[in-house]
């Protein structure tokens, strides 16, 4: 490398050194476009805040607990629930505090046989570390804080819930609740279950070590 | 402004600038990441397509901060597959790549990221993306004065860091007598 004495000299040195970069292809400028369009498909999904007020969804949004409430009440016990011994699904996080958590989900149940089939393949096939980046994250944790002051389903008992000031762990469980609600909601709208009156319960428990909500 | 508009001005928005966003994302990251860091800059950008600045130069802006961003993200954690990015991720492997050897050019790459990491950005937004100096200070959120100078004042840094650098191997590699 020659010492740079004057700026022509420099600039060349600092362009030389830009990295490699894939070169201009009509099947990437395609690739691209699809990805945008996939995108816009993607984050389009419903928002927790609408989902509340839709009455197809409004019994699901209740039932999926993966919330601070069952982390707090399982972290103190040893044993896991016997059907989390064999859980549908599984999720290791590690929250705002530093702290690992580890949440298990399944013991689901429901009439429909079609719902409770959709529901479970969610679960089993759902790619929840790519789901849950740091960005989605960040950015459901962002949505939740626009929407904070607005009732979320015209019960002031969810109204005083939201408006608390809640600890950067809660803020980020809430996160991944809603971006994990809004995931199976729209998974049961691609396979079509539209159905009012379809009831679902979900169970979930967690093990945060150390965490105080 | 009504979504419709909203939502047709961000897809010409990501139109011109992907390709762009992509450049910048593999300057930025291993390689292999760039597809996956694209479509979370794009997810981002749909999410909050209701800020999405009027004017075209603007909402490059825009979209180029939310690129860093997620470099940023990226730097502290491990970047996560999506499935989203899945098809881009293996054309790319497989497409034909422009520019320098990777070898080439490792020392001022390795000069520039030692600089201060709003320097060093300025630089690579300079002259790896092509950005003019005021633009490169839209895209890191400073007034254009301001990173005029700061401009500047990264490139004196870069110069004497580039110059240490040559003189160290130098004398490394200068014979005993």
């Amino acid at each position: 490398m020659r010492i740079p004495t004057q700026d022509d000299d420099l600039d060349n040195l600092i362009n030389k050194a830009r990295p490699a970069t894939s070169e201009v292809s009509g099947l990437i400028t395609s690739e691209l476009a699809t990805l945008s369009q996939r995108a816009r498909v993607a984050a389009k999904r419903p928002h927790p805040s609408r989902h509340w007020k839709r009455p197809a969804f409004a019994g699901l949004a209740t039932i999926l607990v993966i919330g601070s409430a069952a982390a707090a009440a399982a972290s103190s016990g040893d044993i896991w629930a016997p059907w989390a011994q064999q859980p549908e699904a599984t999720l290791l996080l590690t929250l705002p505090s530093g702290a690992e958590c580890e949440y298990r989900i399944g013991d689901l149940r429901s009439d429909d046989a079609e719902v409770l089939s959709a529901a479970r393949n969610f679960y089993q096939k759902t790619d929840f570390e790519g789901l849950l980046t740091d960005a989605a994250i960040a950015e459901a944790i962002a949505e939740n804080e626009r929407s904070a002051t607005a009732p979320l389903d015209n019960n002031p008992a969810s109204a005083a819930e939201n408006d608390k000031v809640l600890s950067p762990d809660r803020r980020y469980m809430r996160a991944v609740q809603n971006i994990v609600r809004q995931e199976l909601t729209m998974e049961f709208e691609r396979v079509g279950i539209t159905s009012s009156d379809m009831s679902l319960t979900i169970s979930a428990e967690g093990r945060c070590p150390g965490v105080i909500w | 402004m009504k979504k419709v508009d909203a939502d047709a001005r961000l897809t010409e928005a990501l139109s011109a600038s992907s390709f762009d966003l992509l450049r910048y994302l593999q300057r930025r990251l291993e390689f292999d990441e760039a597809a996956d860091a694209l479509a979370e800059v794009m997810l981002v950008a749909w999410r909050r397509v209701d800020s999405l600045p009027r004017s075209t130069e603007e909402s490059r802006m825009w979209l180029f901060g939310i690129a860093r961003n997620v470099t940023f993200n990226a730097e502290r954690s491990a970047r996560r597959r999506l499935a989203l990015a899945g098809h881009l991720r293996e054309t790319l492997r497989a497409a034909p790549t422009q520019g320098s050897p990777a070898d080439e050019g490792a020392e001022v790459r390795d000069a520039i990221s030692r600089l201060s990491a709003e320097h060093a950005e300025l630089v690579r937004l300079v002259h790896w993306d092509g950005f003019s100096i005021a633009e490169a200070g839209a895209v890191l959120g400073i007034p254009a004065s301001t990173a005029r100078t700061r401009y500047q004042r990264a490139r004196t840094e870069l110069r004497s860091a580039l110059v240490s650098d040559v003189t160290a191997v130098a004398t490394s590699t200068m014979p005993s007598s």
